[in-house]
């Protein structure tokens, strides 16, 4: 209940988006921060400095990613490269842009100097055509073009985004070709998502049973040309033999919080059905309110096991573009606070899931017997214990308690984990990284909305 | 526990008790629901306050019993140490946060009694409900039907626990505050009843019929009679399902009916999906109308809900007002489905639900 796929999830926990501001010399018609872009603020600086020292003490997120808006536009930009270079701590640092500065070759030359060397490019169109009218800025596609040729030119990673509307469903395969000449490590995907216009007035959801064909005639274009796909928010049934190439994480985003409450949520009719129910997000609600839940359009996967609902969301590593699958790595500074106990109890610690508001250990002592011990932000909420740092449970416990001595063994080693995390837990961990980086200040002041609402009580007459 | 089966949200299946000793422990369980009590049996080890009746717990003091003003309403129920929490069919939850500082279910009732300008006088025979059957014992329903709000509420007890909430009981124990006119015998194997209330009722302090609700064997639903001075008649069916799991059988219902021309109508219209996530999904079939339930819906879901069938703004303003506070709450909602003349479709009627 209460799916987790309401927000950024999948999430890959390994990855830092930071949002620097929102300014944008494009006006992309499907923009999802269109209104935001008006009031949303980025991080404050001193904020994000703190941000990157915690990582340089605890190696949590192996990419830092600067977004907007367009980031380009940003006075500090230069700023926010350095002091995420200077800490070391990061394997990659990218930028999603729109590509329009890297047209001026000595700037590409200084981003790139300055320690990018991932940038994501937006291209929405194939030809300067389409791509104008979308951004709504006549010459954005020739210096987006212009941009590409520089950064390929420089060396760097190059990936592409396209996102799916009416506007480039005809002509996906088209834009294969135009962005083949980079060289990108993968080109990305993603349907769009309405964030404000709900009802679609603007007519920018594409029905599948035209976008799905156009997709994957696109999807093969670039299979043959040896370029990777990723693929959001499309259906994974839809996607035929290209299924492998949806992948709908998205990395840990510092982002104001309203921002995640008009974030389209995700249903399937078939998901408990659907062997691929746990990472296929199925339609999003304005797509099922318009065009309906596509129940004999989209056919489940065969299960191999029974559905269970997912206790949390999924674990996933760091994006490795060009590489296929990421693979979490074990936060070994997380690890550390049960290193021993699995082994005390002659059980294997199977997992350490680390997420936003939870970090999971999966303990798995054998005959299919699995318990997680769960940590999550210390509070007065209820909880078998807490730690300096958090309220500490047990969940989502596997096993036939009937087998003898079965219960005492998981009873020790829970409450083992629980004593070592109490005993190591030295204060001050925090589970959602992003904590403060986005507070009251975070969106510029708007002009009140007058209230009308009046609730009468009884003694009114 | 069986083989395979899971604890999913701390239940003390391994028996790691709540107040282990060297553990900081929680005031509170982690789940009532795992903790194996039945709906009108749930111990809070914690309680120290009030009076219990066996398991069930009174809590004097913080009832809104006795308005701190003749007069006036409070609206704002604060949450109390014994609270308990219940969907509308009176199975416990857990409460999604820490339910300490925020408020009541029963605000919602209130501030509905408010916004149509219910005379505070006439909340007395829910004073009166929530004093016989207990805190947290019967589920209210908020209904909307042709721009009119009333109120609907309902008394479970299939075990016979509690013999001040039989029907019988009720009518007997509720004299003097409201006139239960139908008579039901407690013979009948029914597991709820239930009676509505608008202003006119409440202003005559009288009520003209009772349902009653009988299980179904072998699946989570039941029937229900309309129970008035003159007679009984069949009313409506009720099909509880799990909304994922259970998926095929409520779309075949849903698409089979004879209130709703499906040639007409998308599945996405009965069927929403920004419900969908939620516990349990109901369908029911009544006289002129087909119904869909959506029951532990949060209070995002509730708010959705709400606007997007035309609620009073005040309803809306309220909750919005106060959402923070209500977080920790889950509720339940239901709509009515028919195909109007001109072949459109028609909700006549809506609902929403909490504990009194």
């Amino acid at each position: 209940m209460e799916s987790y796929k309401g927000r950024f999830e999948p999430t890959r926990f390994e990855d830092l988006t930071v949002t620097v501001d929102f300014h944008c010399h494009s006006a992309c018609r499907f923009c999802i921060v269109q209104e935001g872009m008006n009031y949303y603020k980025g991080v404050p600086f001193e904020l994000y400095e703190a941000a990157v020292a915690d990582n340089r003490r605890a190696k949590r997120y192996r990419r830092v990613t600067f977004t907007g808006g367009e980031v380009t536009l940003e006075k500090r930009l230069f700023d926010y490269i350095d002091i995420a270079r200077d800490s070391q701590s990061f394997e990659h640092i990218r930028i999603q842009t729109n590509g329009r500065l890297f047209a001026d070759r000595a700037f590409a030359r200084r981003v790139v100097d300055a320690g990018v060397d991932e940038f994501f490019v937006s291209l929405h169109g194939h030809d300067a055509a389409t791509q104008d009218y979308i951004s709504q800025r006549p010459g954005s596609f020739d210096e987006a073009i212009r941009g590409l040729e520089n950064l390929r030119e420089l060396g760097v990673c190059i990936l592409t985004n396209t996102v799916l509307t009416t506007l480039n469903e005809p002509t996906l395969a088209a834009i294969v070709d135009t962005v083949r000449p980079f060289a990108p490590a993968r080109m990305e995907w993603w349907n769009y998502l309405p964030m404000e216009d709900y009802a679609d007035e603007l007519g920018l959801l594409s029905p599948m049973s035209e976008l799905a064909p156009s997709l994957r005639e696109a999807l093969a274009r670039a299979r043959d040309y040896g370029i990777e796909s990723a693929v959001k928010y499309v259906p994974r049934c839809l996607l035929g033999e290209h299924g492998e190439s949806q992948d709908n994480t998205q990395p840990d985003v510092v982002i104001v919080e309203e921002f995640y409450d008009k974030y389209p949520k995700f249903a399937c009719i078939h998901e408990a059905a659907c062997e691929h129910g746990d990472t296929c997000l199925g339609l999003h609600h304005p797509y099922i309110t318009k065009f309906g839940w596509e129940e004999d359009v989209l056919v489940p996967f065969p299960r191999a096991t029974p559905w269970r609902e997912p206790e949390y969301g999924l674990w996933v590593g760091s994006d490795r573009p060009g590489e296929g699958t990421a693979i979490p790595t074990d936060q070994p500074r997380w690890a550390g606070l049960v290193v021993g106990v699995a082994e005390r109890h002659r059980a294997r610690l199977a997992n350490v899931m680390l997420q936003r508001r939870a970090c999971v250990y999966r303990f798995e002592l054998g005959e299919g017997a699995t318990v997680d011990v769960l940590l999550t932000a210390r509070s007065e909420a209820p909880a078998l214990a807490r730690s300096a740092s958090f309220n500490l449970q047990y969940r989502n416990l596997q096993a036939d308690l009937s087998a003898p001595g079965l219960r005492e063994r998981l009873s020790a080693l829970v409450e083992d984990a629980i004593q070592t995390v109490i005993a190591r837990d030295p204060g001050g961990m925090h589970l959602d990284a992003r904590k403060g980086l986005v507070g009251d200040d975070s969106v510029r002041r708007r002009p009140r909305r007058a209230k009308a609402l009046r609730v009468l009580d009884g003694s009114e007459p | 526990m069986a083989a395979g089966s899971c604890g999913r949200s701390g239940a003390d299946d391994l028996g790691l008790g709540w107040s282990r000793p060297a553990v900081d422990a929680a005031p509170f369980p982690q789940r009532l629901v795992d903790l194996g009590v039945g709906a009108r049996g749930v111990l809070d080890p914690t309680c120290s306050r009030g009076r219990c009746r066996g398991l069930l717990q009174e809590v004097p003091g913080d009832s809104p019993d006795a308005p701190a003003e003749a007069g006036t309403r409070a609206l704002r129920i604060p949450t109390g140490p014994c609270d308990r929490f219940f969907d509308y069919c009176l199975q416990p939850y857990a409460p999604r946060c820490d339910p300490r500082g925020k408020l009541r279910g029963e605000s919602l009732l209130w501030s509905s009694l408010a916004v149509m300008g219910v005379p505070v006088a006439d909340d007395r025979p829910f004073h009166a409900v929530q004093r016989v059957a207990g805190r947290d014992m019967t589920v209210f329903g908020v209904k909307q039907q042709g721009g009119a709000l009333s109120w609907e509420l309902y008394f479970y007890d299939p075990d016979r626990e509690d013999p001040r909430v039989t029907a019988a009981s009720l009518r007997r124990e509720l004299a003097g505050e409201l006139e239960i006119v139908p008579e039901v015998a407690d013979t009948i194997g029914y597991f709820m009843v239930s009676f509505e209330l608008d202003a006119a009722a409440l202003a005559c302090r009288r009520v003209e019929e009772v349902d009653v609700y009988l299980p179904l064997h072998g699946h989570q639903g039941g029937f229900s009679y309309k129970f008035t001075a003159s007679g009984r008649e069949l009313r409506n069916t009720y099909r509880f399902h799990d909304p994922r799991a259970e998926i095929e059988a409520i779309v075949h219902q849903l698409e089979r009916s004879v209130c709703v021309d499906m040639s007409r109508t998308d599945l996405a219209e009965l069927l929403l999906p920004e419900l969908l996530d939620c516990a349990k999904i109901c369908v029911a079939r009544k006289r002129f109308a087909d119904g869909i339930y959506y029951s532990g819906i949060t209070v995002g879901q509730l708010l959705w809900f709400l606007r997007r069938f035309d609620y009073p703004e005040a309803i809306v303003g309220f909750i919005t007002d106060n959402r923070d506070d209500l977080e920790h709450l889950r509720f339940d909602v239901g709509i009515d489905h028919r195909t109007g003349a001109d072949g459109r479709l028609e909700v006549p009627k809506t609902s929403y639900y909490s504990t009194l």
